[in-house]
């Protein structure tokens, strides 16, 4: 039974040489696909959750623990989005590196510009609040610009022999983007103005860039599922206001927004929280953009 | 790193010394030495002169708020009807006709420095005020270690470490608190632990620990006074878990301790497996929805005065969560004798150590089921019913239990386990 083990151990030991890239480890899909962009050829990256899932409330599983064991960085959005399971992770992980204080740890929300930070006195009856500020910040791709540069200074310190590649690829990736952003705006501009119902209040950095306005969100208070006086005053307001959207993550519940879509004749747009696997942080804003534009242009 | 480098250092000086890359090196050790102490106390001079502007810079309520520990309160409060004389074997169970005011637990956490993390919950209850835990763990050992040390509870098993909160059931199960008393297996000691590198999830953990007199009947000790090393309780338990896809888990736990009996020369084993699956369609599914299988089996062997006595018991429980507020779950249990009766049968003889053998009938095991009903509006507070159908060795009827429990969070956002 020893020799096995101490073989396998031997084993693991010989093959790590073999990996010596880089691990990156990220909360969320759209933070991996930032990394997988900045990273290149030396890192490998590893989602600690799916688009198809809510991160509020990802399950702490165990093998994530041994994901961040092996980690050199840990990405993640901050501002209390992780909170419910994340510490329980690091904790757990036996790695200092991505611990509070350790060199492998970046939040993501001390980069990012960020709107709805708590200036008043919080309280939890108003809902799931966020007092550092709304976390959703990555749907507003400036935000993208500012985390890939983020992630590469933080790959720099941890990688100083590929420095200039993670500086390079950030500074190819943000150009990318700002020649896609000019190309959005200007597809967008056509339906400035157009008014939104979102389920959970995740989308309020992207209404913002591109002018789209918020008429309300399924959810009365954030985190509190839809009750039916709040629904029909938002029944009303979406008549009242022509809404012609209602934006919302496909993991949240969608049959009362297919009701008010009915009753209205919105579009109900249904979208991962993230890139899926394979895809870019561009090609999830492309299509998102491309299916708001299609629905608010709906005669 | 550098205290536990400086640890090595002091215990191992051989190696230490032989560690040193060159005798070149160790010659000129003792001017290098004087140069950095001179260097050092410049250093510390200039810090010193350099002090007064920034305290200024923090100053303010944040600064002077910034290294509080994180504070959370759980407070329980049960209402419960019991159409017999109640048979509750947890410390927190609802545990007569009437209301009962369960605990309010008080978490205090808090990094103490890059080297340690400490963690406490401090319970109230109707009799007085407990610390049930107060540990530090290290954050930053070598090897995927860590070392926790100070008032615990052991992690043998799934539910033993968990608070009651966190269990999908208002009660204790029989098979634990017969076992382990009505708080549960924990006492004040260390506890050293790894991950082990495999590819998957195989954390070894191991605990020495002096077993709380006041809390666990089953191991009291009459002295407090640890003499002898056989009056303290070890204890291992390997844990491993299983991606099964994105949409299923498998953790399966094999845990053994050996302690102190009731009385002086007595020893107590027991074993234990436990096993928990759960389903949570994550990959493009109704990520709020679950369904987990959750089971524990435990078996004792102990020796009071000359008996040596043997029992048994398990629960199996299956919880069902259809949204993120509304759950159910069914459970059942069995515990194979009602310890510490013990029915000595004439006909058994003694063995080479002089030790008579007691069995126990199977008609004298104690059966309950339970089932329960629970809202939750948010994460933060909690509404649960129960219903449980007790069989008690030596009644005539079942005893049947309803509680209602009322369970609300507040302070920090507490982290769940899985």
């Amino acid at each position: 039974m020893k020799k096995p083990f101490f073989l396998v151990c031997a084993f693991l030991m010989l093959a790590a040489p073999a990996f010596a890239e880089v691990r990156v480890a990220a909360t969320i899909p759209t933070l991996a696909a930032l990394a997988r962009e900045v990273g290149g050829a030396q890192v490998t990256v590893e989602a600690l959750s799916l688009p198809t899932q809510d991160p509020h409330f990802v399950d702490a599983r165990p093998s994530l623990a041994v994901t961040l064991n092996r980690a050199d960085l840990l990405v993640m959005a901050g501002l209390q989005l992780e909170i419910g399971w994340l510490p329980v992770l690091q904790n757990g992980a036996r790695n200092p590196k991505i611990l509070p204080g350790g060199d492998g740890l970046l939040d993501c929300s001390t980069v990012a510009k960020l709107k709805e930070v708590a200036t008043g006195p919080v309280d939890r009856a108003k809902g799931d609040i966020h007092p550092g500020g709304n976390p959703h910040y990555l749907t507003d791709p400036q935000n993208a610009k500012l985390c890939a540069a983020a992630i590469a200074a933080a790959l720099a310190r941890i990688d100083a022999a590929h420095a200039a590649e993670y500086r390079k690829n950030a500074q190819a990736f943000s150009a990318d983007l700002d020649a896609k952003i000019a190309g959005w705006e200007k597809r967008m501009a056509a339906v400035r103005g157009a008014s939104v119902v979102v389920y959970h209040r995740s989308w309020i950095y992207l209404l913002d860039w591109l002018g789209l306005s918020e008429v309300g969100s399924l959810e009365p208070k954030p985190g509190i599922p839809p009750t039916p006086s709040h629904i029909a005053k938002l029944l009303g307001d979406m008549r009242a206001k022509n809404a012609k959207i209602i934006l919302q993550e496909s993991f949240y519940p969608d049959a009362t927004s297919h009701l008010l879509a009915d009753k209205t004749g919105a579009t109900v747009i249904e979208i991962p929280g993230g890139p899926a696997a394979g895809k870019t942080y561009a090609d999830w804003m492309d299509d998102l953009l491309n299916r708001i534009r299609t629905a608010a242009t709906k005669p | 790193m550098v205290p536990w480098i400086f640890a090595l250092a002091v215990t191992l000086p051989a190696a230490a010394d032989a560690a040193s890359p060159a005798p070149a090196a160790a010659t000129a050790a003792a001017e290098d030495i004087d140069e950095i102490a001179r260097a050092l106390g410049a250093d510390k001079q200039a810090a010193e002169a350099a002090q007064p502007e920034a305290p200024q810079a923090q100053a303010g309520a944040a600064g002077a708020a910034a290294f509080n520990p994180e504070l959370s309160f759980v407070g329980d409060v049960a209402g419960a009807y019991f159409s017999d004389e109640p048979a509750q074997l947890g410390a927190h169970d609802p545990n007569h006709t009437g209301f009962t005011f369960r605990q309010l637990e008080l978490g205090v956490r808090s990094n103490v420095d890059p080297y340690f993390r400490f963690e406490s919950f401090i319970v109230f209850t109707a009799e007085g005020v407990e610390v049930e835990e107060a540990v530090a763990a290290t954050t930053s050992l070598p090897a995927n270690l860590q070392l926790r040390a100070g008032k615990f509870f052991t992690a043998f098993g799934r539910i033993n470490n968990r608070h009651p909160h966190a269990w999908e059931f208002i009660d204790a199960p029989l098979v634990t608190a017969t076992f382990f008393g009505m708080h549960g297996n924990g006492g004040v000691g260390v506890e050293p632990s790894v991950l082990v590198p495999l590819p998957w999830y195989t954390e070894v953990v191991a605990s020495v620990i002096e077993p709380d007199a006041d809390a666990i009947e089953p191991f009291a000790v009459e002295d407090t006074e640890i003499e002898r090393f056989d009056r303290l309780m070890y204890m291992t338990a390997v844990k491993q878990f299983w991606d099964l896809g994105s949409d299923w888990g498998l953790g399966l736990g094999v845990s053994g301790l050996q302690g102190p009996g009731p009385m002086l020369g007595d020893r107590t084993y027991v074993g234990g497996v436990d096993m928990h699956l759960k389903y949570r369609p994550v990959s493009g599914g109704d990520d709020s929805s679950s369904v987990v299988l959750q089971g524990e089996w435990l078996g004792r062997r102990r020796t009071v005065a000359d008996l040596v006595s043997r029992d048994s018991g398990y629960y199996a429980q299956l919880t069902y969560h259809w949204d993120r507020r509304w759950s159910a779950g069914v459970r059942t249990e069995r515990l194979s004798a009602q310890s510490p009766v013990l029915e000595l049968h004439e006909d058994e003889g003694e063995d080479e150590h002089g030790h008579t053998h007691v069995e126990v009938p199977g008609d004298h095991a104690r059966l309950r089921e339970a089932v329960q009903l629970t809202f939750a509006p948010t994460e933060f507070s909690q509404l649960r019913l129960q219903q449980n159908r007790d069989r008690i060795p030596g009644r005539d009827e079942p005893l049947w239990g309803t509680m209602l429990n009322l369970e609300i969070a507040i302070g920090a956002h507490g982290a769940h386990s899985y």
